[in-house]
């Protein structure tokens, strides 16, 4: 009897999902973060501005990032409308936590050095704020993280988290469906410093297999208020790929070359 | 000539080939659309412009029937070649005008040619480069002369005019150097005809200081452009940026002119007697003060602001003030303030500049043969005073996801109590249509002292454009 007593344990422990006993919110989150980390990344982005009328302009850009000693450094370039061509953007991490910021902008000839916390600011008139663009969840020790439960969302099965910053941010929370096959998220709620009304919605529209990593190729951010939305359609990425450091130095910034 | 430099312009767009911009050629594949341009070379031809119509008003404050409308706009062509260690760019400029003939000054807004190594570049041609920290207004911005012939913009670039020079820049870690040579003296740029509506110098405010006298002037010695254009007026100047953390620090020298001449009104004679009333003439020598400048530059970031500071002293060849016809010694200083509003895309920032003349003489009547040139811009532009203290701010508004885009930018003259007001909405229809419309508010407060804002008085406007950008 005692044997079957703990072959029944034994089967019940390999049937139940493993969520049920040791995945929490943070580990989930844990698990989404290292999906996406990468020591370098390159992609290059159509940006599609749809506005609740169904007209739509087009931004195309294209961004690299590298991670050296533990210092995040990004530049996007934009490609396209012509009113915007060949602004160019650089980010670096600093010892401090926070980020430098230079911008070039060929109306004015010359790169500028620019304020980098204001990260809530539109980006590019989108309705990703720079913020989002950078990470659209809160790390993991940036908030309290609670698995809410599991649902079924566009015909996934996908984890339910609540996440609630730990110091105040521009969201008071926000509420993340991540997909439990591909640990990526399918759908995230932002809601008001408050916490009380949902501000805008994030959809994955697309998800894609690129060089031994699944990822979020089309995303779709919808401002509730408005109606206005934003898709992200990722054309190409690349990760873990040998950069010119020289990429992100303002001497690139101001003239988009490198030897 | 006008004809074949437009001709020569369309054909050349029509003829080179479109090139796609390539972004990181050396990192993504070439994609489907673009295979045909991007995957053979990095090398290629890109061209980029504007097409533009303009309808601007002049309200004529003093004669309002001498109100008048200027039609303009053009064409913009920046065309660039790229290699794999050269780049070639031109700028064309070709806005055909009812009053006046094109020059080159005005077709090439930039012409130059660039070599790049590892770690810098070298430039040489018509340039246009800014130094300084200052959200557009700057003490220390020495390397281009500005061009007033068109009164104020809200375009500071645009008020550049480009100039022969040869520019290396060389850069390492967080440190950059930046080095310049021209090889002749291009001044400041303003409306020949006294008479014109951008003239600068007023000869009306001149004469003012000498009421009730009738007073006469006559142009003495003035360099010719042969003269200019010497080698023994070249200018050069040098740069070192350092970025320290939160803070971009630059040190500056520079070797050249004062960009804008000198007037020394001498050989005043007075005639107390003259049968048809007192009267009184001179003779004004223009000419060109050579100086050295050093100067200093920093940025520092904390937050959403942004602070701003330049500095500067002036040593002139005239360091021991002995000479009446050259610019005395001066300070120049720039502190200013930037503020992204949190929460939003809105930018707003103000800046307090100017400048203090050593060893300063003012004007007093009747004991003098001459006017100091130091005294004589002192009256024509900061009250009498050898300092003069400016205030300029901006906003900038972004909305309807930046396809409107609102800004006011103004600046006050605290001596002279002259102010200039621009104010500007810009509707982008679509990507490639832009419709503008924009103002000019030029006068001062009260009464006011002669400064260029009173002497453009007259010249408030309203503009309406419309672009098509590709």
């Amino acid at each position: 009897m005692k044997r079957v007593k703990l072959l029944l344990i034994a089967l019940l422990l390999a049937v139940l999902p493993l969520s049920v006993f040791a995945q929490t919110g943070a580990s989930i989150m844990e698990k989404l973060q290292a999906t996406q980390k990468a020591d370098s990344s390159a992609m290059d982005i159509n940006l599609s501005l749809i506005e609740a009328n169904g007209e739509v302009r087009e931004r195309r850009i294209q961004t690299l990032t590298m991670t050296e000693n533990g210092l995040t450094s990004t530049i996007t370039v934009f490609l396209s409308p012509a009113s915007v061509k060949n602004t160019r953007f650089l980010t670096k991490e600093n010892r401090s936590g926070g980020d430098d910021q230079w911008i070039f902008l060929p109306s004015i000839g010359r790169i500028k050095r620019i304020a980098a916390s204001e990260g809530s600011g539109s980006f590019m008139g989108s309705d990703f704020s720079y913020s989002d663009m950078a990470s659209t969840t809160f790390d993991v020790d940036e908030a309290n993280h609670t698995l809410i439960g599991e649902e079924t969302i566009f015909n996934r099965e996908a984890y339910l988290i609540e996440s609630i910053p730990i110091t105040a941010s521009d969201y008071g929370k926000t509420r993340l469906w991540v997909d439990k096959e591909h640990c990526l998220p399918l759908q995230v709620e932002f809601y008001s410093k408050d916490g009380k009304t949902l501000v805008k919605t994030l959809v994955t529209n697309e998800m894609k297999y690129v060089e031994d990593r699944w990822i979020t190729q089309t995303v779709t951010m919808t401002t509730v208020a408005t109606k206005h939305s934003t898709r992200i359609e990722i054309l190409q990425a690349k990760y873990n790929i040998a950069m010119n450091k020289g990429y992100f130095t303002t001497s690139f910034l101001e003239t988009g070359r490198v030897l | 000539m006008r004809k074949i430099i437009i001709s020569a312009a369309i054909l050349l767009t029509l003829t080179l080939p479109i090139f796609a911009f390539d972004g990181f050629a050396d990192i993504f594949d070439a994609p489907v659309e673009e295979v045909s341009v991007s995957s053979s070379s990095k090398s290629g031809f890109a061209i980029t412009g504007s097409a533009g119509f303009s309808l601007e008003g002049f309200i004529d404050q003093t004669n309002p029937k001498d109100s008048a409308v200027d039609i303009g706009g053009g064409l913009d062509i920046d065309l660039s070649w790229r290699g794999s260690i050269v780049d070639a760019k031109a700028n064309f400029s070709l806005r055909p005008s009812l009053e006046n003939e094109l020059s080159w000054i005005d077709v090439f807004t930039g012409l130059s040619i660039a070599t790049f190594f590892e770690g810098g570049r070298v430039e040489a041609g018509l340039l246009k480069k800014e130094w300084g920290s200052g959200d557009g207004v700057h003490v220390v911005d020495v390397i281009n002369a500005p061009d007033y012939r068109y009164g104020i913009v809200d375009d500071p670039l645009a008020m550049k005019v480009a100039e022969p020079m040869l520019y290396t820049t060389i850069g390492w870690n967080k440190s950059s150097f930046d080095l310049f040579y021209k090889p002749m003296l291009i001044p400041m740029l303003s409306e020949e005809d006294p008479e014109g509506r951008w003239s600068m110098m007023s000869t009306d405010a001149l004469t003012e200081q000498f009421a009730p006298l009738s007073f006469k002037i006559a142009i003495g010695n003035s360099p010719t452009t042969e003269e200019l254009s010497q080698l023994s007026k070249y200018q050069f100047g040098a740069r070192f940026k350092q970025t320290l953390g939160p803070f971009d620090l630059g040190v500056i020298y520079y070797n050249g002119y004062h960009y804008q001449p000198s007037y020394y009104v001498n050989n005043i004679d007075v005639d107390m007697l003259n049968p048809l009333g007192p009267s009184a003439s001179a003779t004004i020598d223009v000419d060109f003060t050579r100086a050295q400048l050093f100067g200093l530059e920093a940025t520092f970031v904390t937050g959403p602001l942004t602070f701003m500071v330049e500095g500067g002293f002036w040593l002139s060849e005239d360091f021991k003030n002995e000479k009446p016809d050259k610019f005395n010694n001066r300070w120049v200083y720039l502190a200013g303030m930037g503020i992204m509003i949190p929460g939003t895309s809105v930018y707003a920032s103000v800046t307090y500049n100017g400048h203090y003349i050593m060893d300063f003489n003012e004007f007093t009547m009747g004991t003098t043969t001459d006017i100091p040139v130091d005294t004589l811009q002192a009256l024509l532009s900061s009250d009498g005073k050898g300092y003069l203290n400016t205030i300029t701010a901006a906003i900038e508004v972004p909305l309807a996801r930046e396809k409107v885009n609102i800004r006011l930018a103004g600046t006050y003259q605290i001596e002279t109590q002259g102010f200039s007001l621009l104010p500007s909405v810009k509707w982008n229809i679509s990507d490639d249509l832009v419709f503008k419309a924009s103002g000019r508010v030029l006068g001062s407060i009260g009464e006011g002292s002669p400064s260029i804002f009173e002497s453009w008085k007259d010249n408030s406007s309203a503009k309406l454009e419309i672009a098509y950008l590709f």
